[in-house]
């Protein structure tokens, strides 16, 4: 009996919890709209792909320079592309590299910060240094020095390239987060009563600051796609596809905003500025919850 | 931490600079294949016939590319500490180090005015909308954190399209107007004004954001302080106090962020020169990576990671000059 009433319990501050983080999300504008807003970008973009019946890569496959028309909805650029269907699988490449890059980062990121900051010593120190060594050299420019010797980048190699560099910004905060949270009184409980380290990082401080987590992981994803983009617009990226940087490259390589071809370089800047802005919205919105002095007055 | 704050941030810039240039020295090394080989190769494709082995070898020995890879990285650490960065391939005879003296000065104005522009006009409008909001000023700050999401390329090409082309007021590229003889010193000033207003302009709308969401936030939880309330009391104008009390502590934390945006404007500047052909060393870059110039790639990057981790590093170790309540931690 006494059991069951437990379990009954238990599933009841479950319930709550999960009804309280609904609650929370659909409260929150910010996420609400962030995640709105992402989701609509992939199902534009992945319903773009099945309807556009033309090649998004393959030069020369319908013809030059023509102005946006019910036929080609965004027109077609001067290497005889469509854009429509270049700025929708642009849009899915370019995602692809952001979140692969940003994964990866992340994942270094959190095991900088875990590993330095609970465990403390020598190994802290070295990382903590490595961090601030990463923070302090302009990324985008080491970037640029490997990845213009690497001849044919793919997008695996690209996401790899690009997370190497991305995790000091959130593997500082998050360390300064592990170390305040390591002095309160239930992980010091948890520590008495024989749980391994592991066991403490993952049950009981990770659950405690997610909302910080998941900022910071908008975080890195929208830091690598800054550098992912900012790469591709020099050139260096996979050349032989098609990603929203690339767009940009060719469109500038064939001048066309004095060319006024805007068709060509607008629908790439508003669609890399939707999913910034989406990321944002998200990240300000968990920083919100977790950081209630945020709220404002 | 154990060690004094001046000696861990000077191994901190020392081991970027380090790193820097090991990434420069290894990068093309890594890569599979040899320089040499590949160029041979595509020469006999052409139908010349090239030295076989014993050439390679014979150049290999020339530039050194015999030797351990320690070695080799002390030949590059000191040819690059007597600042010799190699001879530029599209420019030949031209060395990279003569390159980078031409277009250093445009980058290093165009960036640092920008720069620092961002950062004060940001902290004072966050300092302002954290102080008091009103309408406008919500409005003025909403703008800019919506800017501050935007790419440089995004705002460099609509203000060129928008400002160069559409409505031609600025010019569409280059960084003064070629073929005029000025009449004065002042009259070329000005041209090179006016040719660098939407370069720079772009590099602002994009910074100040930042520094707004960060100022604001800082002036928000300084409002509440006791000593605010003291300058209150004592009957101090609300002028007095905003300028002396809040905006002053709103200015001084931020310095330490001063360091790490750094890289990311200098680099963000890259771009913007590229999309305005404004001949800095980032346009070089630019047309170096097409180019396969790799000499001027590592000698521009080589510069931009010096110039970047050195002002970093400098303001850092200013801050505490600047700022007493860090000195007496």
């Amino acid at each position: 009996m006494i059991n069951k009433n437990s379990h009954l319990k238990r599933l009841l501050v479950k319930a709550a919890l999960i009804k309280n983080t609904l609650l929370v999300v659909k409260g929150n504008l910010y996420i609400f709209s962030g995640l709105c807003l992402l989701v609509c970008i992939i199902l534009f973009a992945v319903l773009g792909m099945y309807i556009i019946p033309f090649d998004p890569v393959k030069i020369g496959s319908v013809p030059m320079d023509l102005p946006p028309s019910s036929k080609h909805l965004l027109g077609t650029d001067s290497l005889g592309r469509d854009l429509f269907a270049q700025l929708c699988f642009g849009t899915l490449t370019s995602l692809q590299i952001g979140f692969l890059a940003g994964i990866i980062g992340f994942l270094i990121a959190l095991m900088v910060a875990f590993f330095g900051g609970y465990h403390g010593g020598k190994l802290d120190g070295i990382l903590t240094i490595l961090t601030e060594v990463f923070l302090t050299t302009p990324t985008l420019i080491i970037l640029i020095i490997i990845a213009a010797v690497v001849e044919r980048i793919e997008i695996p190699t690209m996401a790899l390239i690009i997370a190497a560099f991305a995790w000091a910004w959130p593997a500082k905060t998050m360390r300064a987060q592990v170390l305040s949270l390591k002095e309160k009184g239930f992980i010091y409980l948890s520590r008495l009563s024989g749980l391994n380290s592991l066991e403490i990082i993952m049950k009981h401080m990770i659950p405690n600051i997610l909302p910080f987590l998941g900022s910071y992981f908008a975080v890195v994803v929208s830091a690598a796609m800054i550098s992912e983009v900012g790469l591709e617009v020099l050139g260096l990226g996979p050349r032989h596809t098609i990603t929203l940087g690339i767009m940009l490259y060719w469109a500038m390589m064939h001048a066309a905003v004095t060319r006024n071809l805007i068709w060509w370089w607008l629908p790439p800047c508003i669609m890399l500025f939707l999913i910034f802005f989406s990321l944002f919205l998200f990240q300000r919105g968990l920083d919100v919850i977790a950081n209630p002095r945020l709220r404002g007055e | 931490m154990g060690l004094p704050y001046v000696i861990r941030r000077s191994i901190v810039y020392f081991l970027s600079l380090f790193g820097g240039l090991l990434i420069n020295f290894l990068a093309p090394r890594l890569v599979p294949g040899n320089p040499l080989q590949t160029r041979l190769m595509e020469l006999q494709r052409m139908g010349v016939r090239a030295g076989g082995q014993e050439f390679i070898e014979k150049y290999m020995k020339i530039f050194g590319l015999d030797q351990p890879l320690h070695v080799q990285f002390i030949n590059y650490l000191s040819s690059v500490i007597h600042g010799n960065l190699g001879v530029s391939i599209t420019r030949f005879p031209t060395e990279v180090r003569e390159v980078i003296a031409l277009h250093f000065p445009w980058t290093l104005g165009l960036l640092y005015f920008s720069y620092f522009a961002c950062f004060f006009l940001g902290v004072l409008l966050g300092a302002l909308v954290g102080w008091k909001s009103s309408k406008m000023r919500n409005a003025v700050f909403m703008l800019f954190i919506v800017l501050s999401q935007m790419q440089y390329y995004t705002v460099a090409m609509s203000l060129l399209y928008l400002f160069a082309f559409l409505f031609p007021v600025f010019p569409t590229g280059s960084a003064y107007s070629l073929g005029i003889t000025f009449e004065s010193i002042f009259h070329q000033i000005v041209d090179i004004a006016w040719h660098a207003v939407l370069p720079a302009l772009s590099i602002i709308l994009i910074g100040v954001g930042g520094w707004t969401l960060a100022a604001r936030g800082l002036m928000v939880s300084i409002k509440g302080e006791d000593y605010l309330m003291l300058a209150k009391a004592k009957g101090l104008s609300e002028r007095r106090r905003f300028l002396y009390y809040g905006l002053k502590n709103t200015l001084l934390p931020q310095i330490t962020d001063l360091a790490i945006t750094m890289g990311f404007v200098a680099t963000g500047s890259i771009l913007v020169e590229v999309i305005f052909r404004y001949p800095g060393m980032g346009y070089v870059l630019y047309r170096a990576i097409t180019a396969l110039d790799y000499p001027l790639i590592q000698g521009i990057a080589l510069m931009y990671v010096f110039g970047v981790t050195t002002a970093g590093f400098i303001v850092d170790l200013m801050y505490p000059l600047i700022d007493p309540r860090v000195r007496h931690e």
